[in-house]
């Protein structure tokens, strides 16, 4: 499967039995320290009705969308723990509606910097994962 | 005769005026935030156990004083506690996701999944409003 592939089966699969939130968060993470840049939000569709939201995956321009309602239930809770997360690791402000954080997690070839930037609102969920070199200081 | 399982007590964080809100008349689905008819509505409530479980995404207070920066004129941050049968928390349980969520200390009722059992017995339900 592709990265992409395996982002979609990570949010059209119920989790295991007794996992909590972090099966979907750990798992995303890992999959986006392998490719160039993530981005996944939910975007409303204009059907006539009550308002029903599309779950989209943009993995390094390839552009996915999952079908089934589990992706849009999971997002928004996703987003709060991802916040949860990056505030502990980052020793900085917990940011529940959106903001920026750099993480540094190890793919295949080696660690690499993620910089997250996400919102959480009604009015608006994304989140686009970059990945980048780490940034290694030297004492002189 | 089988007794009653105790009440699960949740806790809601929130600015003063919308828990004050929700107290009176329950959990609003269709609620749309100050600043535009393009807000989407919040279409889920959102709560945290209170029995000691970690909230992997966060306190209800945290999300009390978030909310109520991000909108100062609410009264300042409050959290609504409130008492649920343990037969409607049972509704979430036996779903994989909020199942998953519930792990994560969160008690997420949406339309579907628990929401209209909660709205049918909030009347009933024991429920208090703290300013934090």
């Amino acid at each position: 499967m592709t990265p992409g592939d395996r982002i979609v089966w990570l949010f059209t699969t119920p989790p295991p039995p007794g996992s909590n939130l972090d099966w979907f968060v750990n798992g995303l993470l890992s999959i986006a320290a392998e490719v160039p840049s993530v981005v996944l939000e939910l975007v409303p569709l204009a059907d006539p009705g009550p308002i029903s939201w599309q779950f989209r995956v943009e993995v390094s321009g390839r552009v996915l969308s999952p079908e089934g309602t589990l992706a849009a239930r999971v997002f928004r809770p996703l987003l709060a723990r991802l916040a949860v997360v990056a505030s502990e690791e980052t020793g900085t402000e917990f940011q529940p509606y959106g903001g920026r954080y750099s993480l540094t997690r190890t793919g295949a070839d080696g660690p690499h910097r993620l910089d997250l930037e996400f919102t959480n609102t009604p009015a608006s969920q994304r989140l686009t994962i970059s990945r980048n070199p780490v940034v290694v200081s030297s004492l002189v | 005769l089988t007794p009653t399982p105790p009440p699960i007590i949740l806790q809601h964080g929130t600015t003063l005026r919308r828990a004050l809100l929700i107290q009176a008349s329950g959990p609003d689905p269709f609620y749309v935030e100050p600043g535009g008819s393009h807000m989407p509505p919040a279409e889920a409530f959102s709560t945290c156990f209170t029995d000691g479980r970690p909230c992997l995404q966060g306190t209800a207070e945290g999300y009390a004083r978030g909310k109520a920066a991000q909108f100062p004129t609410e009264g300042g941050p409050a959290i609504l506690e409130l008492e649920v049968p343990q037969w409607i928390l049972d509704i979430l349980l036996n779903d994989p996701i909020m199942a998953a969520f519930a792990q994560s200390g969160e008690a997420r009722f949406e339309p579907g999944f628990g929401l209209e059992e909660l709205l049918t017995e909030w009347p009933s339900l024991v429920k208090r409003v703290t300013p934090v």
